[in-house]
């Protein structure tokens, strides 16, 4: 078997008469197969294996660059297209939102002319309407709100009472009261220009749930 | 490895003068010698063509060899130890700078039993008598170096004078001497004397005394103007400098004699034979002139039965020319001492 180590002057029993003076240490390794051999082909081998490594390394880190390359390229050749798609998308959009909107309003518990003819009706003679707002939310799970907003003729405590008033008849309406929950009186503040009392009722149209 | 060339064994004894190499037939024994080859160890040239040109060096392209050196700074010194003082952690250190005058940080020194030649047994300490055998540590690499350029492996480096002493001390053994044998390693510079028996190493003694030192003796006597021309004739084996031995070992005879003396006296043992080595081939008889002067005679080895008992052959054709004593330094590389020889005192 070859020994990896030097054979070396291991210090056993000298021949009688042989007294051995040679500095092993400073002789040439003279074995078969020499140590350096397996040092020179072990590093040899570590070499070779991360060169190969490196060289796969190198070679995964180009090729991903070529593909990164290839990809923008085709980026950069469907830009145009891809600014014309958005803008079209953009107006798709824009319209299928006027769409929706306009799918809410034919859907709604209440169409706005009857709101209008209803809230004409009942409306008592202290009380003016000089704004009425109807918001329609994009989302279709918010419900719509009606917002009123007027005077109320009479001392503060008349106008209270009035609208009070006002928005409990609302509420008790067969019609009304019957899609729109909860009606509010958001507000209730004097008026500096008129003196009378400024009103603001919320009234927003039931959801599927309440039904 | 299944499919490998399977190497062959290699011994090279590299001497201040010349270097032995020899092949053989594996690396561990029992072996058989399949050449052998002897060259100045100027010669590197010569050296690293052989190991080249050689079959059996297996895959590495080495000839992987057991190394026999001779540095001229080497020790290899018997000393007796203070046990009592053992355990001191710069006792070693101390005998190295005092006793040898080295400086221990730069040499590499191990300690071995005189008497067999095995490690010395640091941790049981029990014997006095110690054989310490080092060089310097450069020196170590320095050589190791110098062989890989030519080729060679070091799958040991040894002391050849370590490796001498105990192929000798195996030798007297084998031819069941009693009496002691000198030991000289005769260097340009300086000479290490031993007296040794089959009982192991008895004296080391370097003395500060070479061939260098016979030159102007040389010069003196045949009257020549400088010392270069001396030893170019010296070394040249083309004048008999036998009339003017005498005059030429006289202080290096001085010395051995002292230590001759000395060992006569506390062993009560006379030296019964000389043996030179690492002398060049143009001095051998240089040897003889040692040996007369001490009235002793020189050793002459019966080298095949010794290399038999060492489960050492040699090939057809290899044969050790004359004088057979100079291979005794590459063969005791060889010799792994597990010969059966016959011990009376154990």
């Amino acid at each position: 078997m070859l020994s990896l180590t030097k054979k070396s002057d291991v210090p056993v029993a000298a021949p009688m008469w042989h007294t051995n003076f040679r500095n092993f240490e400073r002789l040439p390794d003279t074995k078969t197969v020499r140590t350096s051999f397996f040092v020179n082909t072990g590093a040899g081998a570590a070499a070779i294996a991360l060169m190969l490594w490196l060289g796969y390394r190198e070679y995964t880190i180009h090729s991903l660059g070529e593909q990164i390359a290839q990809a923008q390229a085709q980026i950069d050749a469907n830009a145009k297209q891809n600014t014309e798609a958005l803008r079209l998308a953009k107006i798709f959009t824009d319209e299928d939102k006027k769409l929706v909107e306009a799918e809410a309003f034919l859907k709604l518990p209440i169409p706005v002319s009857e709101y209008i003819e209803l809230i004409g009706q009942t409306l008592p003679k202290e009380i003016s309407i000089d704004f009425a707002d109807a918001r329609m939310p994009s989302d279709p799970k918010i419900p719509m709100v009606y917002v009123l907003r007027g005077l109320v003729a009479g001392t503060r405590d008349q106008a209270a009472g009035s609208a009070s008033s006002y928005v409990d008849s609302l509420r008790a309406h067969p019609r009304l009261g019957a899609v729109l929950d909860p009606i509010t009186l958001d507000k209730l503040t004097p008026d500096g220009t008129t003196g009378f009392m400024s009103i603001e009722i919320t009234l927003k149209v039931k959801t599927e749930g309440k039904k | 490895m299944f499919l490998a060339k399977k190497s062959k064994g290699f011994c090279v004894e590299i001497g201040e003068y010349s270097t032995l190499l020899a092949r053989l037939s594996q690396p561990e024994a029992p072996f058989i010698v399949e050449e052998l080859q002897e060259f100045p160890s100027t010669d590197l040239a010569a050296i690293t063509d052989w190991v080249k040109g050689t079959e059996g060096k297996g895959s590495t392209g080495y000839a992987h060899a057991t190394c026999g050196i001779y540095p001229n700074k080497r020790i290899i010194r018997r000393h007796t130890l203070d046990l009592k003082k053992f355990k001191e952690p710069a006792y070693f250190s101390e005998i190295y700078t005092q006793q040898f005058r080295v400086e221990s940080e730069k040499y590499t020194i191990k300690p071995v039993n005189p008497d067999d030649g095995s490690d010395y047994d640091m941790v049981k300490a029990s014997q006095k008598e110690v054989l310490f055998c080092g060089l310097p540590s450069e020196e170590i690499i320095t050589l190791q170096d110098k062989l890989l350029e030519q080729g060679i492996y070091p799958e040991r480096l040894e002391l050849g004078t370590v490796a001498t002493l105990g192929g000798l001390v195996n030798y007297q053994k084998f031819k069941q001497s009693k009496s002691p044998l000198l030991l000289l390693e005769i260097g340009e510079e300086s000479t290490q004397s031993f007296i040794l028996s089959a009982d192991g190493v008895d004296i080391s003694r370097p003395i500060f005394s070479g061939i260098a030192a016979m030159i102007p003796v040389v010069q003196k006597e045949l009257g020549l103007k400088d010392e270069e021309s001396a030893k170019k004739l010296f070394y040249s084996n083309t004048f008999d400098f036998t009339s003017m031995g005498g005059a030429l070992v006289k202080k290096l005879l001085k010395e051995l004699q002292s230590s001759i003396g000395f060992y006569e006296v506390q062993t009560g043992q006379s030296i019964g034979t000389v043996f030179c080595t690492q002398l060049p081939a143009s001095l051998n008889w240089l040897s003889t002139t040692i040996a007369g002067s001490l009235g002793v005679p020189t050793m002459k080895m019966d080298m095949l039965p010794w290399l038999e008992s060492l489960n050492i052959k040699l090939a057809d054709g290899v044969t050790l020319g004359q004088p057979e004593e100079r291979w005794a330094g590459l063969f005791s590389l060889m010799a792994s001492h597990q010969n059966a020889v016959p011990d009376e005192k154990k």
